[in-house]
């Protein structure tokens, strides 16, 4: 019985099949075979512009431009007699500049479906767009498109933090390809053209059109707009950041410069040099980028959040909080500096080799003094040292928006352990408390733990994009506001390393004296970072004004020697914001 | 010599028959589809065509019966195949759906269809949805339905959604001629439509496209909805006679994607016309007849399932491939029986010919 009607409902399917075909091949037969010989179907890509990239001030920092292409459909250029290919393609070989083998070549290279059109030539010039629109007629299959092609206009100046974007890999789209035709498309390779790919790309439209042999167009089959992708505002200042870019590439000192605001995390400035300009990788000239990827100071490198180092004297602010904190001392403890500090069987020098004599913590940290803080890590531990640098965010990424942030490395005992095999040896802790040995950090790290200082105990996320200004609906996670974490951080305690710094640019003896601006109270901190091996890294931090925030500022220059030689940087740097921030 | 004529009649030659011209037929279409830029794929399905010939020779002797109790085997050796393919093959390039040998690739999907049917049959064959064991009903098609779905799962995962809407219809033909009560049919068809938007979020974008191009192939004119016009250009450019074999512009000309496999059918429209087209439907709705008319003939409850379940699973694949070249189904990327190129689905479909014949000789005898 079921069986039965099994068959019925076969023979019914099979009854509309053929109803459908008689439908399509008798009764729309003129229709279709209209459609197949006498005229020609065309495909038209509209690929969609990426949004586009500004500044805080709405500058344009990175924008898709229309590019003229020529392109050359080849079912309707190959349904000429072969003389008259011949002579078409020795035309477009004369308008081009290039021999018609050339041609041939590349329309072999592309095939793909027959009326897809293949690009022979990017980047018309104005005459030559003219000469083959003349030309139209005796060129059939010949069109010229527009295409959006991204630009950077500020070049290499903001490379690290835009990034660039890169043809997607044929691979890449193999599963969504089985069926139809695909655009070239570009997605974000780092930076912000990454981090917010989704956001910035368009969905890309194409239409399908019928044409009569002289490529004039009959009748529309199918259209898709294309949609274009979403705009992004940043929190950079470009002109800081371009005159932050000019100070390094002037002595080409090879490192990086941040500016961020203290309280929101806002970045205003970052800048990493060496730096490459990313429009050399959309126009993909091989031998430009073999000169980026080959250079050995790798100029792809984001130092601010890619490269880790030790903090050098710059920790020396987190270690005395944490030792203010534990009480491991007090703010009226003194301790003498003879300029060396016996450990054991090993002596650990101070950098002033006569010694700082006797000093309290805001002393120290004025004068920078190495005895002071090998005294207060002993009192201190390396337990209590990593437990603080740790709650001042060092060690693990900060979350900033920018894709692959580096985390850097707060050494303990069982990390060394389990990495080395080893027990810690006391001298270890000697190190750690000058933010030497083991301890990496990224600079973005440091401007952050130093905003903890600058804004009265207060972790804050740094971000590049300003959410308030792109909508909201890129949806990072965060609120525009966030209430920030507070930390278990004594306002009293902040407030004496606060005047610790502002005594380093103050007193004329503080290692940061030369920072001093008159009408402008600046709280800094230098770092002169050994490394083995190699000359020393130096470090300028700090914030101002002292009392009411409104940057905290990070300059580091691998290898740069003693840092107190590149102050005059940071008062560069300082003097242009306060410009710049006069004139709003 | 008696003995020899006797197992003659026992066979059922008209089925041979049309199975072997539908493939026949098929190589004749393949040659035009591939000619222009290689003989590879003309000479690779021959020789699929003599392995499936053997094949079919091989299932027959060794009898369905046989078969039926070694499925279970089969089916956790073709689980293990699934997963394996799901684990070595590189996302990156692609649908996962074969296994790279040297000389050839081998499509485990295609066999879990004739093994799910095997192994539906087994299990239902041996309970009678009688009177006595009504309460038990429930519980042996929700047993069918655990087995049919881990397969579907896997397959669902490659991603190949085709495959897995036929494992599902497999499973509910096979039950609904168990006699299974339409109640219980009724309430899966609900579940199925009510759990549809809830599929639909698992679906890969590129098939949710699909599907909506379906509905309107102007969404996407240089995609899906390019195949759908494509391949409705050339059907409908064929008319009544067709362009003549090796003749077929739309075809030749690399306009239509897939037309070796997926689309072949549109290649047969465009060069045979309607004539031929509806020559090769005939011919399937003669085998799928036939297929019926020995699970009406079996005595066998096994044999009588296992005979619509490869009625089924022809039907299925006939309605959903040409529905999609003609334009009135989506695009879901199932071959067309015995025709198309790749020689997994053809052996699995000679095997299950194999299969059909060895049920009507039981029946026979």
């Amino acid at each position: 019985m079921r069986l039965k009607y099994f068959s019925f409902l076969v023979l019914i399917s099979f009854v509309i099949l053929i109803l459908s075909l008689w439908h399509i091949q008798v009764d729309r037969y003129d229709f279709y075979k209209h459609l197949s010989d006498k005229n020609r179907i065309r495909l038209v890509p509209l690929p969609a512009a990426r949004g586009s990239i500004y500044d805080c001030k709405g500058r344009i920092l990175a924008e898709d431009k229309p590019l003229f292409i020529l392109s050359l459909i080849p079912d309707e250029f190959f349904r000429q007699d072969s003389i008259k290919i011949e002579q078409s393609l020795k035309k477009l070989a004369k308008i081009l500049n290039i021999s018609s083998l050339e041609i041939k070549q590349r329309i072999k290279r592309q095939k793909n479906v027959s009326f897809s059109p293949i690009i022979i030539s990017k980047n018309l010039s104005q005459n030559k767009i003219a000469a083959i629109e003349e030309r139209c007629l005796d060129l059939p299959g010949v069109t010229i498109q527009i295409i959006p092609q991204r630009n950077y206009p500020y070049k290499e100046i903001s490379s690290h933090i835009i990034g660039y974007v890169g043809k997607i890999n044929p691979k890449e789209i193999a599963q969504m390809k089985r069926y139809g035709y695909q655009i070239e498309s570009w997605i974000g390779r780092t930076g912000v053209e990454k981090y917010a790919n989704s956001y910035l790309m368009g969905e890309d439209g194409g239409r399908q059109i019928e044409v009569d042999h002289l490529g004039r167009k009959v009748k529309e089959l199918g259209v898709k707009l294309p949609s274009r992708g979403k705009d992004i505002y940043l929190n950079i200042d470009i002109d800081l950041q371009k005159f932050a870019h000019e100070l390094l590439k002037k002595d080409d000192l090879r490192g990086t410069i941040i500016l961020m605001q203290p309280y929101t995390g806002d970045i205003l400035t970052m800048v990493s040099y060496p730096s490459f300009n990313p429009n050399d990788f959309i126009s993909g000239e091989r031998k430009k980028l073999k000169k980026i990827l080959q250079n050995r100071h790798s100029p792809l490198l984001n130092r601010a959040i890619n490269g880790l180092y030790p903090p050098g004297s710059t920790f020396k602010p987190i270690v005395a909080i944490a030792a203010l904190e534990t009480k491991a001392i007090l703010p009226v403890t003194h301790f003498y500096c003879s300029g060396k500090y016996l450990l054991g069987d090993r002596f650990f020098y101070c950098w002033k080799k006569s010694g700082h004599h006797w000093l309290d913590i805001k002393q120290a940290l004025a004068y920078s003094c190495n005895v002071f803080f090998y005294k207060t890590g002993e009192k201190l531990g390396v337990n209590n040292l990593a437990r603080f640098a740790k709650l001042f965010g060092l060690g693990r990424k900060t979350g900033i928006d920018l894709p692959t942030e580096k985390k850097g490395l707060v050494p303990t005992k069982k990390w060394k352990y389990l990495n080395k095999r080893k027990k810690w040896y006391s001298g270890e802790t000697t190190l750690f408390s000058i933010g030497q040995g083991y301890l990496l950090v990224t600079p973005l790290q440091i401007a952050r733990a130093i905003s903890v200082i600058a804004n009265g105990g207060y972790l804050v996320k740094p971000t590049i994009i300003n959410q308030g200004a792109t909508q909201r609906r890129f949806a990072t996670g965060q609120a525009v506001n966030p209430g920030w974490k507070k930390l278990d951080i004594s306002l009293k305690n902040i407030n004496i390393v606060k005047h610790g710094m502002i005594k380093a640019v103050e007193d004329k003896n503080g290692t940061a004296h030369k920072l001093k601006i008159d009408g402008l109270s600046i709280a800094s901190k230098t770092g002169t970072a050994q490394v083995k091996g190699k000359k020393a890294n130096s470090w300028i931090i700090g914030f101002c004004p002292a009392e009411n925030p409104k940057i905290v500022f990070v300059i580091f220059i691998e290898q740069g020697g003693p840092s107190a030689r590149r102050v005059n940087i940071a008062r560069k740097l300082i003097e242009k914001w306060k410009e710049l921030s006069n004139e709003n | 010599m008696k003995i020899k004529r006797s197992s003659l009649t026992n066979l059922d030659i008209s089925l041979i028959a049309s199975a072997l011209i539908i493939s026949f037929l098929g190589l004749f279409f393949l040659k035009s589809a591939t000619y222009t830029y290689s003989t590879n794929y003309l000479i690779k399905q021959i020789i699929w065509l003599v392995l499936g010939v053997l094949v079919l020779v091989v299932v027959f002797k060794i009898g369905y019966l046989r078969l039926t109790e070694i499925s279970p085997i089969l089916y956790i050796f073709v689980l293990f195949l699934l997963i394996l393919i799901l684990l070595i093959e590189d996302p990156k390039l692609g649908a996962q759906r074969w296994f790279q040998l040297k000389f050839f690739s081998f499509q485990p999907s295609e066999f879990s269809k004739i093994i799910l049917v095997l192994l539906l049959s087994k299990h239902l064959g041996d309970y009678s949805p009688s009177f006595y064991i009504r309460t038990n009903e429930l519980k042996e098609i929700l047993l069918c339905g655990i087995l049919t779905l881990f397969p579907m799962a896997l397959i669902l995962k490659q991603p190949d959604l085709g495959t897995a809407l036929v494992l599902s219809f497999v499973f509910l033909i096979i039950i609904y001629t168990w006699g299974v009560r339409i109640k219980y049919l009724l309430f899966m068809a609900i579940y199925g439509l009510l759990s549809l938007p809830l599929f639909w979020h698992f679906l890969r974008e590129y098939q949710k496209k699909r599907l909506l191009v379906f509905l309107n192939p102007n969404l996407d004119p240089l995609g899906a909805g390019y195949t759908i016009i494509q391949s409705k250009i050339a059907i409908g450019s064929g008319g009544l006679l067709g362009k003549g074999w090796l003749a077929g512009t739309q075809s030749q000309l690399n306009f239509l994607p897939e037309h070796h496999t997926d689309f072949i059918f549109s290649l047969i429209g465009e060069e045979w016309g309607f004539l031929g087209a509806l020559l090769i439907i005939l011919l399937y709705l003669f085998l799928i007849l036939r297929a019926i008319h020995i699970a009406n003939l079996s005595k066998k409850r096994t044999g009588k399932l296992i005979a619509t379940g490869v009625a089924g699973l022809f039907f299925i694949h006939i309605i959903v491939n040409i529905g999609m070249n003609i334009g009135i189904m989506p695009i879901t990327g199932l071959p067309l029986p015995l025709i198309s190129y790749g020689g997994s689905s053809l052996i699995m479909l000679m095997s299950s010919i194999g299969l059909l014949l060895s049920i009507n000789k039981e029946a026979k005898v």
